[in-house]
């Protein structure tokens, strides 16, 4: 800053005049050699010529930017620099210059190796002493790197143009405000609305009466929280029928985290739903059918259980009793794989209340502990706990982990059942001294249909649904549901359930 | 016994049920009219005045859930109570929208159902 002050002052009139002439010819090539520095040293191009065009001047910036040295260009046209740029259209400028404007342009230009180099570019009037146009000073910037960013977005957004219009499902963007400012042409296509009539919450015009309400509520309530969601409603379609549509919304976040919006994309159900319709259906009606035989053969079976006992044939009455027993274990598998097609279709429905956790495993173990059962179910309990959810489906889960306890532990005499507090949760957790469960099955045991592949446990019958059932009925309870052990040294099965949140006494840690 | 002899119509289309039910309830003395075609049921009200009603939900040929409607509907048999019969999934939940005395599900055992029918009779 100083250093210019000191120029500007030197060059001026007010100047102090050197005494002598040598000093005086000393300071003005001092002076001459000190601005062509400047020129030659600002990383910008500057490049001069005459009024006829012809290369005058040209420094290093301008070698940085095309390549060319001074000597390669002094006495050529910047024509030469812009190949792309329509020589007639740069005379036109040169006279609006001329007229005494500024000339700001952008202009795709090529280095002396042959590469594009865009340079921004600014064009003035070069006067002489007495104020008359003696050329022009071009000075340049290369703005490469800025096109490349600018383009590489272009290309970015045009890819996700041609990709959103192509696709064939229905994709809507939403900005900060939740209104939708961008649908793709398979959404338009498919409501066969604008664009106009779609954007902010026109969408939602098409959407079944009956979804409407939900629809929004879940939308606005992943909203607020920036959340993922999926919903499904029946969306209006441009011939006037409603179809299923499952819509999976992702928030949008810029680089800095700044909340943009949500992408959502959209998938036609239907027929999804038309053969999850008809599949159900299907198992109602092959239940009905299978049941319908075992109504008959346990009615019988029971009727001569009747009848026998008063001819008190004890070998007859024994086997008509596991003939009745083996027939309900028929009707609870068919009910098993009604349940696992209605669990599919999360259509399970969950009656909610506040019980007493504690009574429902009392009842649930003597129910169990009849005299014939092989193993002591141990539950010590202390207080009430109570929680709010489907007694019932608790119970059934229950009942699933200790049977199977039953059922994996047959060398074993006895099953530990224990339930644990916190502030949130209680944990309830059934111990068993049986087979076990080797660790990469420990998850997967909780799938649908999967059974442990191996020699021994295949000696166990069933169908292998009876851990997801309990799985669904914990996580619908926003619960959580596990199993640890190793194999060969028995098995602790786990499950939480939130707490009431009435009717619970004071938070007590009973593990103490 | 006989003048406290109770009586009951039981209409199911599968045979087989129909003679075990049947013979359950004989086994417990109550004299039983039984029929598979849901289409006889007013001509059996016509001659006889049961005490109840057992009635299979999904008939072929003319349906259980219509024929209870209809009974429930007619001043002379409006009084009969009807117990409901289904192995159909939905059939327990479908059966609280017909003004029914009671619904039992298929398979049952059978002192479930004698407890029920002891209920109405």
């Amino acid at each position: 800053m100083s250093e210019k002050k000191d120029l500007a002052a030197q060059s001026s009139h007010d100047a102090p005049a050197p005494h002598e002439k040598q000093d005086w010819e000393q300071h003005i090539n001092d002076q001459l050699l000190f601005q062509a520095n400047i020129l030659q040293n600002v990383r910008d191009g500057i490049i001069v010529t005459d009024m006829q065009g012809t290369i005058s001047y040209w420094n290093t910036g301008a070698t940085q930017i095309f390549g060319y040295q001074p000597e390669e260009m002094l006495g050529k046209t910047p024509a030469l620099l812009y190949p792309n740029v329509d020589q007639e259209q740069m005379a036109t400028d040169l006279q609006h210059i001329l007229a005494g404007n500024d000339f700001v342009n952008h202009w795709k230009g090529r280095t002396k190796n042959g590469q594009v180099v865009w340079v921004d570019i600014k064009t003035t009037p070069l006067y002489d002493g007495h104020g008359k146009v003696i050329g022009f000073i071009g000075v340049s910037r290369d703005a490469t790197q800025n096109k490349l960013a600018q383009e590489q977005l272009q290309e970015s957004e045009n890819r996700f143009r041609i990709l959103a219009d192509t696709s064939p499902v229905l994709i809507w963007m939403a900005d900060q405000s939740k209104e939708c400012i961008y649908f793709n042409k398979m959404w338009l296509d498919f409501t066969g609305r604008t664009l106009e009539h779609e954007k902010g919450y026109g969408w939602a015009e098409g959407v079944h009466p009956d979804d409407y309400a939900s629809c929004l509520e879940q939308y606005v309530a992943a909203f607020d929280q920036h959340l993922p969601f999926t919903m499904e409603y029946r969306l209006l379609r441009s011939d006037g029928i409603y179809r299923w549509i499952l819509d999976t919304g992702s928030p949008r976040f810029a680089p800095d985290d700044t909340f943009l919006g949500y992408i959502g994309s959209c998938v036609d159900i239907t027929e999804r739903k038309e053969f999850e319709t008809r599949k159900d259906e299907f198992v109602a009606l092959l239940s009905h059918e299978l049941k319908t035989p075992i109504t008959s053969l346990k009615g019988f079976t029971q009727i001569l259980q009747r009848r026998f006992k008063e001819h008190d044939d004890g070998q007859a009455l024994q086997f008509l009793a596991r003939m009745n027993k083996q027939l309900g274990k028929l009707s609870v598998l068919i009910n098993d794989l009604l349940e696992i097609s209605k669990m599919q279709r999360e259509t399970l429905p969950l009656h909610y209340e506040d019980f007493d956790l504690k009574s429902l495993i009392q009842e649930i173990v003597e129910n169990l502990q009849a005299p014939t059962l092989t193993h002591q179910i141990i539950f010590e309990s202390s207080a009430s706990v109570f929680v709010h959810a489907d007694r019932d489906r608790i119970g059934q889960v229950l009942l699933n982990i200790l049977n199977n306890a039953v059922k994996y532990s047959p060398q074993a005499d006895k099953i530990v059942l224990h339930m644990t507090i916190d502030q949130q949760n209680v944990t309830v957790s059934v111990q068993d001294f049986g087979i076990g469960i080797a660790a990469p099955h420990q998850q997967s045991i909780f799938e649908r249909f999967y059974r442990v592949p191996d020699p021994i446990e295949k000696t166990f019958p069933g169908l292998g649904i009876g851990l997801y059932i309990s799985r669904e009925i914990i996580q619908r309870h926003h619960g959580r549901i596990w199993v640890e052990g190793e194999k060969g040294e028995g098995s602790t099965f786990n499950f939480t359930l939130p707490l009431s949140k009435n009717g619970n006494a004071p938070f007590q840690d009973d593990r103490k | 016994m006989l003048e406290s002899a109770k009586k009951v119509v039981l209409v199911d289309d599968d045979l087989d049920i129909l003679e075990a039910i049947q013979a359950m309830l004989e086994d417990e003395g109550y004299i039983v009219i039984t029929t598979d075609r849901g289409e006889d049921i007013e001509e059996i009200l016509r001659l006889e005045h049961p005490d109840l009603i057992v009635l299979d939900m999904l008939l072929s040929g003319k349906d259980g859930r219509e024929i209870a409607k209809h009974l429930k509907s007619q001043e002379s048999t409006r009084h009969i109570p009807i117990l409901m019969l289904s192995a159909h999934p939905r059939a327990a939940k479908e059966a609280q929208g017909f003004a029914i005395n009671g619904f039992l599900a298929k398979p049952f055992e059978m002192d479930e159902l004698l407890a029920k029918v002891a209920l109405y009779c």
